[in-house]
């Protein structure tokens, strides 16, 4: 069960960054302002995938809260941190991005950490 | 590039929600740094250092309570199970509420932080917060934190701090 909470968690965490990116890209360089902050919230309420990101927030955050009621806190926030190991996956994989040998090698690290987290 | 713009827009939003314009302008528009101001830019630097570890050191606590105070509620709570709405009415919860509202403002915090430092100083630094939780676990919490959950905690740390020291090139 755990494991699930935390695969839910990292997904939805990891999606709705992506997916922020991806529609705030799209839409464009925004003003911070009074005036701005309004056009930013139409422009969210227009834009389906951020909808779907806010969304994704909250499955992420919902299933922390989850998390941190069955589950022991010194579990569950370094447990967080595999989203690290998605977004360099990622990263290589889907946005083919060069991903360095530091970066492959802190993944990797994190990676052992999870694995050892959960006895 | 893109991302680098973007964050300048975050840098300069809560700036402005700071109302300390005419401090980060200097600090982050060197272009219009004057050479009359420059004295004056370099004294300012040392209590810029002071505020930047400030705000970093209230981030971190606010992470860490809200954490704590997200825990404590949550335990004693019935089981919420997969209904979104149980989690909501959880949020009415003192305990819970005061997590939830430590932890927005911690995220608020984060923003001013990312106006006064870079991105990869920040990530880096902050994941020590991983350790803080599993010791706050521990000693508020009284869980039982075994050598192998230790060890896996140091090793998140480590991982995270490489993978994040890499990010952003600045400038």
């Amino acid at each position: 069960m755990k494991w699930i909470l935390v695969t839910l968690m990292v997904v939805a965490t990891v999606l709705s960054d992506l997916l922020q990116s991806y529609e705030m890209k799209r839409a464009g360089e925004q003003s911070v302002g009074a005036r701005g902050f309004l056009r930013l919230l139409a422009m969210i309420a227009r834009r389906k995938f951020l909808i779907l990101a806010i969304l994704c927030m909250a499955v992420s955050f919902f299933s922390f809260m989850a998390l941190v009621q069955t589950q022991p806190l010194s579990f569950a926030v370094p447990a967080s941190a595999a989203s690290f190991i998605l977004e360099t996956v990622l990263a290589k994989f889907v946005l083919k991005e060069t991903v360095g040998i530091k970066r492959a090698a802190g993944a990797l690290i994190v990676l052992a950490g999870v694995v050892l987290l959960g006895e | 590039m893109r991302s680098m713009r973007i964050l300048r827009r975050i840098k300069q939003s809560a700036c402005c929600a700071w109302r300390l314009r005419g401090r980060c302008t200097r600090v982050f528009g060197t272009a219009t740094i004057g050479s009359g101001q420059r004295t004056a830019y370099r004294k300012m630097r040392g209590s810029l250092h002071l505020r930047t570890y400030s705000v970093l050191l209230l981030f971190i606590a606010l992470k860490a309570v809200g954490n704590l105070s997200l825990a404590w509620g949550m335990k004693h709570l019935p089981d919420a199970g997969a209904n979104p709405l149980s989690y909501i009415r959880a949020m009415l919860d003192p305990f819970v509420a005061l997590g939830v509202t430590s932890l927005v403002v911690a995220l608020l915090t984060r923003m001013v932080l990312l106006s006064l430092a870079d991105l990869s100083f920040v990530l880096p630094v902050t994941a020590v917060g991983y350790i803080i939780a599993a010791f706050l676990g521990k000693v508020v919490l009284h869980e039982v934190v075994t050598n192998r959950r230790w060890i896996g905690t140091i090793l998140i740390f480590i991982g995270a701090a490489l993978v994040s020291s890499t990010g952003e090139k600045s400038k």
